[in-house]
C-alpha cells in the first residue's frame, strides 16, 4: 500500500516539474524579449520606416502579407474543408485529401519560399509581393482546411436532416445552417492560422523579400517585419540589434495577442 | 391531465351515475306499486332493470379498457377501480329491486291485499329510495366536506331501515302465528324485506368508495 | 376511414448491409389519426418512419423495394419510392415533415426558424411570412411564450421549448403527414405531457405517425398502434384492441413487458 503511495506521489512531482520547467522556459524567453526590446521601443521605431531606423512599414507590409494571404488561402481552404465534411464524408478521395492535408501542415517553410520562387519569382524577374503573399497563402490552406474540417464536424447530424425534412437541398443546407452553426469555430480557425503565418519568415525571405521603404505596391520587394528581423539581427551595429529586439517583442506579443483572444472568445462561446 | 384521459373518465362516471338512477327509477316505481296497489308499475320496474347485467359488464370493459391506454395512478386509479366497484353493487341493488318488484307483484295478484301498507312499510321505503339517492349523489360529488355530509345522512337513513326491518319482522311474526297456515308465503315475504334492506347497507358501501377514492388511506367495506 | 399514406410490401436495406432491415411491411396511415409505431430497439421502427419522407437518401447507397403510397385530397396516390430527382424529394419532404428525438433549433432567430421552411418554397412578402409564423407559433402552443422575442436567437430556449419549436416549424408549412421519431425521449415529464397534448390537438389538421419505446405514450396518443419486431411488422390494429386484447403473442409479451 505504501508503496503505491510513494509511486504515486513520485509520478506526481515529476510530472509537476516537467510542466514547470516547459512554463519557466517560456517565461524566460518572454522575459528576456521584454528585457531586451522594449527598452528599444520609442514612438521613433512606430513612425519611421526601415531606411531611417524605424519598423513602420515593415509592421503594416507584414499584415498586407497576412491579409493578403488570407484573402487566398482561407475561400480555398474553406471550400475544401466543406467538402471534406459535406460530400466526402465516407469517399476515400476524400480520405486521400485529408492525409495529404495533414502532411503538407508539417511541410518546412522554406521549401514552400523555394516552389514559390521557382513558379513566380524566376518568370516574374525580380522578388515581388505576391508571391510572399501566395506563399504565405499555401501554407494557411492545410491549417484551414484542417480546421474547417473539425468545425463543422462538431456540427450534429440531426441539424443537417432537420433542414433536408424542411425541403432544403443539400447546398442550402450547408450555407444556411451548417456553416452559421459553426461560425464561432470557424472563424477561429482563420484567426489562428492568420496567428501562425503572421510570424513566418522562410516563406517570404526569396518570394518578396525586404524593402526599407514604406511601399503597398505589391508588384515589387515588399517589407516584411520577420525579414527585417533575420537581416536586423546579422548587422553588427547596436542600433540594428537593439532593433531586432524591438521588432522580435512587438512579433510575439502581437502573436500571443490574437492567440490568447481568439481563444478566450471561443471558450466564451462555448460556454453560452 | 391528458384531455383524452379526462374524457374517458368522465364517460365513465356519466354511465355509472346513468346505471344508478336506472335502480332510482325502477325502486320509484316500485314503491308508487306498494302504495297504490298498482300492478302495472311493478312490471314497469322489472322492465326497466331487465339488461342490468348486460349494462354493468359494458362498464366493466370500458373501465378496463381506461386502465390500460391510460395506466392511471393514485386518485386517478382509485377513481376508475371504485367504479367498477360501485357498478358492481349497483348492479345487486339492481337484483335486489327486481326480486322485490316481483314478489309485490304477487301480492298484488294474490288473493291477499298484499303488504300491509302501514307507516313503517312507508317509512321503510322511503329511507330506502333516500339512500338511493345520496349513493348517486355521492358516486359524483368532488368535494370531501359535501361527501362527509352525505355519508353522515346515508348512516342515518341505513339505521333508519334497520329499525324498520325490525318492526316489519315483530308484525309479520304476528302474521305468521295468527295465520299458520300461510306460513310459507309469510316467510317468503319476510325474506324478501330482508333482502330489500341490504339495498342502504350497499348505498353506504357506495359511499364509503367514494369517499376512498377522493381521500385514499385503507379501504373498508 | 380515408388513407393518407399505404405501405405495401415494402423492403429496406442499409448500405452494405447483407439482409434487408425491413421485411415485407404491409401498413395503412389513415388520414387525421395518430399511428405509432412501438416494438423493442433495433426493431426497425425508426427506419420505416424514416422511409416515409425518404431522408434515408441524405445517406447514399439505400436499397428500396415494394410501395409507399402518399396520397392527396383529391384521393390520388403517387409512389414516393420512385422519386428520383431532388426537386421530387424536396416537395415530398413539404409535404411529409419531420420531428426529431433531439429538438434541433437552427442557429437563428426564432422568427427566422419558422420562416425557414417557408422562404424556401418561395414564400417573401414579409405579411405573409409574419402571419404564418404567428399562426404557426400559436398552433404549437408557444406564442406566448416567445411572442416578445421573436428576433432572439431559438438557441435560448429550453428543451421543452425548442422541440415545440421545432413542431411549429414543421408545422408552418402546412404539411400533410407529419412524423414524430421519438420527439419525447429527451425531455423532462413536463414537457413531455406538454407535446402528447399537442400531438393529440394537431391531428385534426394533420396526419400524425409517431415512434416510441414508450408504450403508455402510444396507449395514450394513438389511435392505431404498429408493433414491429426485427423488422417484421408482427401486430397492426387499434390501439384499444392493441393494449386490451392483442391477438399475436409476440404483441402480447412485448406490451406486458416480459422482453425488449
Amino acid at each position: 500500500m505504501n508503496r503505491r503511495l510513494l509511486i504515486n506521489k513520485t509520478v506526481m512531482v515529476l510530472a509537476t516539474g516537467a510542466a514547470l520547467i516547459g512554463l519557466a522556459v517560456l517565461f524566460w524567453i518572454l522575459g528576456v524579449l521584454l528585457f531586451k526590446g522594449v527598452s528599444s521601443i520609442d514612438w521613433a521605431v512606430l513612425t519611421h520606416d526601415l531606411v531611417n531606423k524605424g519598423l513602420r512599414n515593415v509592421l503594416i507590409g507584414q499584415f498586407v502579407l497576412a491579409g493578403v494571404a488570407t484573402l487566398i488561402g482561407v475561400p480555398l481552404g474553406m471550400l475544401a474543408g466543406i467538402y471534406l465534411r459535406e460530400y466526402g464524408v465516407n469517399s476515400r478521395f476524400a480520405s486521400l485529401i485529408r492525409n495529404l492535408s495533414d502532411v503538407m501542415m508539417s511541410a518546412p517553410s522554406i521549401v514552400i519560399g523555394v516552389f514559390i520562387y521557382g513558379l513566380l519569382v524566376v518568370p516574374h524577374g525580380s522578388y515581388f509581393g505576391w508571391a510572399g503573399a501566395v506563399a504565405l497563402g499555401i501554407m494557411m490552406i492545410p491549417i484551414v482546411v484542417s480546421t474547417t474540417d473539425s468545425m463543422l464536424s462538431l456540427v450534429p447530424q440531426e441539424l443537417r436532416e432537420a433542414g433536408i425534412a424542411l425541403g432544403a437541398s443539400k447546398a442550402q443546407v450547408i450555407t444556411t445552417i451548417v456553416v452559421k452553426a459553426a461560425k464561432v469555430g470557424l472563424i477561429t480557425g482563420i484567426l489562428l492560422a492568420f496567428a501562425r503565418i503572421v510570424g513566418e519568415t522562410a516563406p517570404l525571405l526569396f518570394t518578396s523579400a525586404n524593402n526599407d521603404y514604406f511601399t503597398l505596391n505589391m508588384n515589387q520587394q515588399f517589407p516584411s517585419l520577420t525579414v527585417s528581423i533575420y537581416q536586423l539581427a546579422t548587422f553588427p551595429d547596436q542600433r540594428s540589434i537593439d532593433l531586432a529586439w524591438a521588432g522580435s517583442v512587438i512579433l510575439t506579443f502581437l502573436v500571443l495577442f490574437i492567440n490568447i483572444t481568439t481563444r478566450y472568445i471561443f471558450r466564451q462561446r462555448k460556454i453560452k | 391531465m391528458l384531455s383524452k384521459y379526462q374524457e374517458a373518465l368522465e364517460k365513465l362516471i356519466e354511465e355509472v351515475h346513468a346505471f344508478g338512477k336506472l335502480d332510482i327509477e325502477a325502486f320509484a316505481l316500485v314503491f308508487e306499486a306498494v302504495k297504490s296497489n298498482d300492478l302495472e308499475k311493478a312490471e314497469e320496474a322489472r322492465r326497466l332493470l331487465k339488461g342490468n347485467h348486460k349494462a354493468n359488464a359494458t362498464i366493466d370493459m370500458n373501465a378496463i379498457t381506461t386502465l390500460a391506454l391510460f395506466a392511471p395512478e393514485a386518485s386517478d386509479l382509485r377513481r376508475v377501480v371504485t367504479l367498477i366497484k360501485i357498478a358492481s353493487e349497483l348492479s345487486r341493488i339492481g337484483d335486489y329491486i327486481k326480486t322485490h318488484a316481483k314478489n309485490v307483484r304477487q301480492q298484488i295478484v294474490g288473493e291477499e291485499g298484499g303488504l300491509p301498507v302501514d307507516e313503517t312499510c312507508i317509512g321503510f321505503h322511503q329511507s330506502t329510495l333516500r339512500a338511493l339517492e345520496l349513493a348517486l349523489e355521492a358516486i359524483v360529488e368532488e368535494d370531501s366536506e359535501s361527501l362527509d355530509r352525505i355519508a353522515r345522512q346515508i348512516s342515518v337513513e341505513e339505521s333508519k331501515c334497520d329499525d324498520f326491518v325490525s318492526i316489519l319482522e315483530k308484525n309479520m311474526i304476528g302474521e305468521i302465528c295468527s295465520r299458520p297456515e300461510q306460513a310459507d308465503e309469510l316467510v317468503g315475504r319476510l325474506h324478501v324485506m330482508r333482502k330489500l334492506e341490504r339495498v342502504s347497507d350497499r348505498c353506504v358501501n357506495i359511499v364509503k368508495l367514494a369517499r376512498y377514492a377522493l381521500e385514499g388511506g385503507k379501504l373498508k367495506l | 376511414m380515408t388513407l393518407a399514406m399505404d405501405t405495401k410490401d415494402f423492403y429496406f436495406t442499409y448500405a452494405g448491409a447483407p439482409a434487408p432491415t425491413l421485411k415485407g411491411i404491409n401498413m395503412p396511415i389513415y388520414a387525421n389519426k395518430v399511428t405509432a409505431l412501438i416494438g423493442p430497439s433495433g426493431c426497425g421502427k425508426s427506419t420505416l418512419l424514416r422511409a416515409w419522407n425518404r431522408i434515408h437518401d441524405v445517406y447514399p447507397g439505400n436499397k428500396y423495394e415494394g410501395e409507399v403510397l402518399l396520397y392527396d385530397e383529391q384521393g390520388g396516390s403517387e409512389n414516393i419510392l420512385n422519386y428520383t430527382k431532388e426537386d421530387e424529394l424536396i416537395k415530398l419532404r413539404q409535404r411529409v415533415g419531420m420531428i426529431f428525438q433531439k429538438p434541433t433549433p437552427f442557429p437563428m432567430s426564432i422568427y427566422d426558424n419558422i420562416a425557414y421552411g417557408l422562404r424556401l418554397a418561395g414564400i417573401k412578402n414579409r405579411s405573409e411570412l409574419d402571419e404564418r409564423v404567428e399562426k404557426a407559433l400559436k398552433g404549437a402552443a408557444i406564442w406566448n411564450e416567445v411572442k416578445d422575442r421573436l428576433k432572439e436567437s431559438a438557441m435560448g430556449l429550453s428543451g421543452g421549448q425548442q422541440q415545440r419549436l421545432c413542431i411549429a416549424r414543421a408545422v408552418a408549412l402546412k404539411p400533410e403527414v407529419l412524423l414524430f421519431d421519438e420527439p419525447t425521449s429527451a425531455l423532462d415529464p413536463i414537457s413531455t405531457g406538454a407535446i402528447e397534448e399537442l400531438i393529440s390537438e394537431l391531428r385534426s389538421e394533420v396526419t400524425i405517425a409517431i415512434v416510441t419505446h414508450n408504450m403508455q405514450q402510444a396507449s395514450r396518443i394513438s389511435d392505431y398502434t404498429a408493433f414491429m419486431y426485427l423488422g417484421d411488422l408482427i401486430e397492426f390494429d387499434k390501439t384499444e384492441k392493441i393494449f386490451v386484447n392483442p391477438k399475436e403473442k409476440l404483441t402480447e409479451d412485448y406490451i406486458t413487458g416480459r422482453f425488449g
